[in-house]
């Protein structure tokens, strides 16, 4: 059998260097076209205080500023990229864009 | 009997018009007790010294619900202020002349207090001096006094100094406790669902009028959001009337906040 010799590694230094040059990846997303991104909807808001939110409890109703029809907002990494229509597809959420960029 | 001590100093203005407010009424108390008023003068400097009650020496407290008046005698005992008061250095009748230091000092305190318009002025007894008294930045405000042989500091807490020279403006509105203020501070609340996901080929291409069919249940809970920490409760989606609303269900299992 073989000696193997085992040590701790020691990684080179980083150099900074500041040299303009052509980024290594091209920016296309199309590259990036199967990536997956999470979604989120936003249904309305509301403003309790703390001495209500530390009471409340299951079964308990928050009213949010939002009427039944009013469009929901589509976040992507929490910014706002759409707005739509909650419907229900199924035994699902759908999202009927109305609005976008 | 315990109360809050309140953090902070009194400004220079307010200790300004105390002094000079507190000065008019040792110069009074002199007047009527010091038997050598007319010969000395009675001077009254504000005390700079970072304890204000003074460390040493015999102390004398009049502590009651509407406001400490404290008297620090440097370490002289009463007999030698009542032979100050009296302008003698006979040690003949040493009980007469503590009991004119003592009834001089209690006078003092107690002009301070009716000064200050306390309903019971409080005759001074020896003890331990409250925090309120001691510093300055707790509110104490403290004058050295000088009458002829006699020195003494005199202080007095935030609640006496308030009475004789009222905070002015929005000084004047009385504090409420952070604790019950933070009560009613009014937090935002969103109502978020976690819709799904979607690559980002189909996202470029969205479009107005297309129905994006998300993979949440209708019968799923939704994430109760506190702006400017993250997740702190799920719910289900209810409506209240022509309005939405989140009937909760539970406490959010998320284990870290979500910026």
């Amino acid at each position: 059998m073989n000696d193997v010799v085992v040590e701790p590694i020691e990684l080179e230094e980083v150099v900074y260097e500041q040299v303009e040059q052509d980024p290594l990846i091209k920016r296309n997303l199309a590259l990036l076209g199967h990536v997956n991104v999470r979604l989120e909807v936003v249904l309305g808001a509301a403003q309790i205080n703390v001495e209500r939110l530390f009471t409340l409890s299951r079964g308990d109703t928050i009213a949010l500023d939002a009427d039944l029809d009013a469009p929901v907002t589509l976040q992507l990494d929490g910014k706002a990229i759409a707005r739509g229509q909650l419907m229900a597809v199924g035994d699902c959420f759908g999202l009927k864009i109305t609005e976008i960029l | 009997m315990k109360h809050e001590v309140r953090f902070g100093w009194i400004g220079g203005s307010r200790r300004s018009a105390l002094r000079v407010l507190l000065a008019d009424i040792v110069d009074e108390w002199a007047r009527e007790w010091w038997l050598a008023y007319a010969a000395g003068g009675v001077e009254v400097v504000e005390a700079t010294s970072a304890s204000q009650y003074g460390e040493q020496g015999r102390s004398l407290l009049a502590s009651g619900e509407e406001g400490v008046v404290a008297v620090n005698l440097g370490g002289v005992s009463l007999m030698s202020v009542g032979q100050g008061l009296a302008a003698t250095m006979s040690d003949e009748d040493s009980e007469l002349a503590r009991r004119i230091g003592e009834d001089g000092l209690s006078d003092l305190a107690d002009r301070i207090q009716r000064r200050a318009g306390c309903n019971k002025p409080l005759r001074l007894v020896a003890g331990v001096a409250p925090l309120s008294v001691e510093y300055a930045r707790l509110g104490a405000f403290a004058l050295n006094v000088s009458a002829g042989p006699l020195l003494l500091r005199v202080v007095i807490d935030r609640r006496i100094a308030d009475r004789l020279v009222p905070p002015s403006g929005g000084q004047s509105t009385p504090l409420l406790s952070r604790r019950d203020a933070l009560e009613h501070a009014l937090l935002g609340v969103l109502a978020v669902m976690e819709f799904g996901s979607m690559d980002l080929a189909h996202l470029s291409d969205l479009c107005v009028g297309e129905v994006l069919v998300g993979d949440h249940k209708l019968e799923d809970t939704l994430h109760v959001h506190v702006e400017g920490y993250g997740v702190v409760a799920a719910g289900y989606l209810r409506r209240s009337g022509e309005q939405r609303a989140i009937m909760l269900d539970g406490a959010s299992t998320q284990d870290k906040p979500i910026p």
